[in-house]
């Protein structure tokens, strides 16, 4: 049993390698088991919804804006619980959701100023697109790396 | 085998040399927290063997943990706390430099 053992001198190279590689599949094996595909083409749907729901009339887009984002929320909570762990936002993570509220951000700034809610249907595509690219680059890398 | 320097490489960190426990901090380190069952199947250890690991991070202040009921059962989730993060990190970086010590 090694819970109380104290190693009052540092390893050996050999041992420390050894170490590093297990700190090396314990993440890789984190990332074998991270989002699934359908969870990842739920929240695409939800994201390019919420694009197209500045098409909706009067207060109905800020509602299904709401709705949607407590099907977000709700199924957020359902994968954590689901998966066991929580995993944290990495700088890519970060990125794509700049860049998705970038997307929101312009489709504002294009439909108010040029009048052009068709726009709202390029930031949907692209929202999606941006999603699709976030799911399948890095697991394609991996396969490239295999 | 020969052992490395005379004196221990900075951030070296004894409670987490253990090898099961780094691979549970390397875990939480991955995560914002994770159930008890999960780091356990990934750590392929026993409940009562996790528990004592959990219990020495805890001690050292390195892991917090949070109880909370799903599906009218208790689950425990574990994470590190902000001291616990910085001596992995510090304690990754210490074997990479005794490994690039020997490079």
């Amino acid at each position: 049993m090694e819970t109380n053992e104290q190693r009052p001198v540092p390893p050996t190279p050999e041992e420390a390698a050894a170490a590093l590689a297990s700190v090396d599949e314990a993440r890789r094996g984190l990332v074998e088991r991270s989002t699934p595909v359908w969870y990842v083409a739920v929240l695409s749907g939800v994201v390019a919804a919420v694009a197209l729901s500045n098409l909706l009339p009067g207060l109905w887009g800020a509602v299904v804006c709401v709705l949607l984002a407590a099907f977000c929320g709700g199924l957020a909570s359902r994968q954590v619980r689901r998966q066991g762990f929580q995993t944290r936002m990495g700088v890519r993570d970060i990125a794509v959701t700049c860049v998705l509220g970038g997307l929101v951000v312009a489709g504002f700034i294009i439909d108010d100023r040029l009048g052009l809610p068709g726009v709202w249907w390029v930031v949907a595509a692209v929202s999606v697109l941006v999603m699709a690219g976030w799911l399948l680059l890095p697991r394609l890398v991996r396969r490239g790396r295999a | 085998m020969t052992r490395a320097a005379a004196e221990p490489a900075d951030g070296f960190d004894a409670v987490i040399h253990a090898p099961k426990r780094l691979v549970v901090c390397a875990f939480l380190d991955a995560v914002v927290e994770a159930e008890f069952g999960a780091v356990q199947r990934h750590a392929d250890v026993s409940a009562s063997v996790l528990s004592k690991h959990v219990a020495v991070l805890m001690d050292a202040g390195y892991v917090t943990q949070r109880k909370a009921v799903r599906d009218t059962r208790q689950r425990v989730w574990l994470r590190l706390t902000p001291e616990g993060r910085a001596a992995y990190r510090g304690h990754v970086a210490a074997l990479r430099a005794i490994v690039g010590q020997a490079d």
